[in-house]
């Protein structure tokens, strides 16, 4: 039965069947061969896979992202951060990597930080001369912290899938998020100090004056992620309730404040918010059948038996998974390799006594990486939009960040307190 | 053959209901859940009601919007293998992966009218309305998401100036 599932889902995923509907009907025809299990079982299953409350963060922040990319948070973000960093050698491209953690801080989605910051900074960048390989390539990076620094909506949907408290990944996910954006800037200075003229500071020192009058204008900006955080962290709020302070706020800050949303747009938003949410619940529908079905036939169990010859605790686990993480993190879009492969993975893990919260952050951190490496990069694919560069002539330029990152990653994997220790605080 | 002009034509006050339905309800989730999150947190008086009827809306919400992400080609694919072949056997696939979504979203349907008849007169907890109400986003999903699916396979079967271009958004959003 389950050799049926999984070879008529990969028999669907080769034809090019959307992915929701391959989990759908793959399922479907393994119940239909089994024959025990009653037909409405599809249609439970499915319905328990939208009924939540927890997932209900996923179309809000979506929301929030957008109102905050379309009402002039961004820009803001990033005069501030000009005149942070303005003084350093390659200043622009410290400066895409700093906006684009505090815009992380703010939504919760890695393509949506990416086209924020990146439609802002390329065109600079590229007026400056910097080499627009190398920028897109960091670019696309700086926006994969998207869903490292809460909120995260890859972390929702992770924590949703194994069973793992939200709030927890989003504290875990703090400081390797901080970790892969120092990284980030090293290689960017290392790349410029190489660099010609281009590269030269914007700015000469500090202007206390622009400052703290870019500094106030970003403020709105920068409060969201303080009320986010503070918000989940005291227990103040749940993540959902956390996602719909973000949308209120957000709508008024780029209504009243910045007056830069209309009425009129926002018919035109929601609905695309709703339709980035759906894409992603939507293959949580079935794939909620599909591990549902994987769980009942005890495939998690089976492999892990095979496994316990090679593997003798969390060190060896990883040994094995990481590899694992970033050929799937390559290949398949970061939400569905999610609900597609934790169901299996996450039971092994636990049975070696991995941490969940450990595996959850790095987990995230390999997505990630995927978001940045070819074939098929989230974040590469919308810089590279931005851009106007091909995904062959930025490759070479991936190499270093893709290496800063993986130095990251195997950082928190074999240091789990790097991840843990936030969450110790108020666990 | 039915022509995709006829087909579209038909479908169009559909689809004005359907986003004008994602727009409404997901307004409306916004409104509810704030709201749970002030009369709780301010007035120190939950609502009893509020986090189920947000979780329906939810249901509704994501159903609608997915029949839009059919036509819009939004739904995430594998397409490795499928872009590595000729253009007229790329056609003669996508058929074959119409087909599979129909053969589903019939499933779905057909799944969920037989749910929907063992719930008979079931009421939900807090808000006491019938259960059914909120089931049968199900099948009404299932059936957008079906009229969207051959809207698309008439095209598809059709001359070929009729073929849309793919939404460049396509990517995931993650």
């Amino acid at each position: 039965m389950i050799i049926v599932l999984l070879a008529a889902i990969a028999l669907f995923f080769i034809v090019g069947v959307p992915i929701a509907f391959a989990l759908g009907a793959g399922a479907t025809i393994a119940i239909l061969w089994e024959g025990t299990l009653p037909i409405s079982i599809v249609a439970q299953r499915m319905f328990f896979g939208l009924d939540s409350w927890l997932l209900m963060a996923i179309p809000l922040f979506m929301l929030a992202g957008q109102l905050m990319s379309t009402g002039g948070m961004s820009t803001r973000l990033v005069a501030f951060a000009t005149e942070l960093f303005g003084f350093v050698r390659g200043s622009l491209a410290m400066v895409s990597v700093a906006a684009s953690m505090v815009f992380a801080g703010v939504s919760g989605s890695s393509t949506a930080d990416t086209a924020a910051v990146g439609s802002i900074l390329l065109p600079l960048m590229d007026e400056r001369g910097y080499d627009m390989r190398f920028a897109t390539a960091l670019q696309a990076a700086a926006g994969s912290i998207g869903p490292i620094i809460p909120p995260s909506l890859l972390m929702i949907l992770i924590g949703f899938t194994t069973g793992t408290s939200v709030s927890a990944l989003f504290l875990g996910g703090i400081v390797p998020g901080l970790l892969i954006g120092l990284g980030l800037m090293v290689v960017a200075y290392v790349h410029a100090a190489r660099g010609g003229d281009a590269y030269l500071p914007v700015r000469q020192g500090i202007n206390l004056r622009r400052l703290a009058r870019t500094g106030i204008a970003a403020a709105p900006a920068l409060g969201m992620p303080v009320i986010i955080l503070v918000g989940i962290v005291g227990g103040f709020f749940t993540t959902t309730e956390a996602a719909v302070i973000a949308v209120v706020y957000g709508l008024f800050v780029s209504m009243f404040v910045y007056r830069e949303i209309t009425i009129a747009q926002l018919p035109r938003l929601i609905m695309r918010s709703a339709e980035l949410a759906a894409v992603i619940m939507f293959i949580q529908t079935t794939a909620f059948l599909f591990a549902w079905l994987i769980t009942v036939h005890e495939v998690p169990g089976m492999l892990a038996r095979l496994m316990v010859e090679w593997v003798s605790g969390p060190g060896t686990f990883f040994l094995l998974y990481l590899p694992l993480l970033l050929l799937v993190g390559a290949v398949m879009e970061s939400f569905s390799a999610t609900v597609v492969m934790l169901p299996i993975v996450f039971p092994i893990a636990q049975s070696f006594g991995v941490d969940p919260v450990h595996f959850g952050v790095v987990t995230t951190v390999g997505w990630a990486i995927g978001y940045v490496t070819p074939p098929f990069g989230a974040t590469l694919f919308v810089a590279c939009s931005l851009s106007g560069k091909t995904i062959r002539e930025t490759t070479p330029h991936i190499v270093p960040i893709v290496v800063s990152m993986l130095v990251v990653l195997l950082l928190i994997t074999y240091i789990p307190a790097i991840v843990l220790f936030i969450p110790g605080w108020f666990g | 053959m039915i022509q995709a002009a006829t087909f579209d034509k038909v479908l169009s006050p559909v689809r004005r209901a359907v986003r004008a339905g994602v727009v409404i309800i997901f307004g409306a989730l916004v409104l509810v859940v704030f709201a749970q999150v002030i009369a709780r947190s301010v007035f120190n008086a939950p609502f009893s009601w509020s986090e189920e009827l947000a979780r329906y809306l939810q249901v509704w919400l994501i159903l609608l919007a997915s029949a839009a992400c059919v036509r819009k080609q939004l739904h995430l694919t594998v397409d490795y293998a499928v872009h590595a072949l000729a253009e007229r056997a790329q056609r003669r696939l996508q058929v074959v992966a119409l087909a599979a979504v129909s053969f589903f979203l019939v499933v779905v349907i057909v799944s969920s009218l037989s749910l929907i008849a063992a719930t008979g007169s079931q009421m939900t907890p807090a808000l006491q309305i019938p259960i059914r109400a909120v089931y049968v986003a199900l099948p009404v999903g299932a059936l957008l998401m079906l009229l969207e699916t051959l809207a698309l396979a008439v095209r598809l079967l059709g001359p070929p100036e009729d073929l849309l271009p793919v939404d460049e958004h396509a990517g995931g959003e993650a």
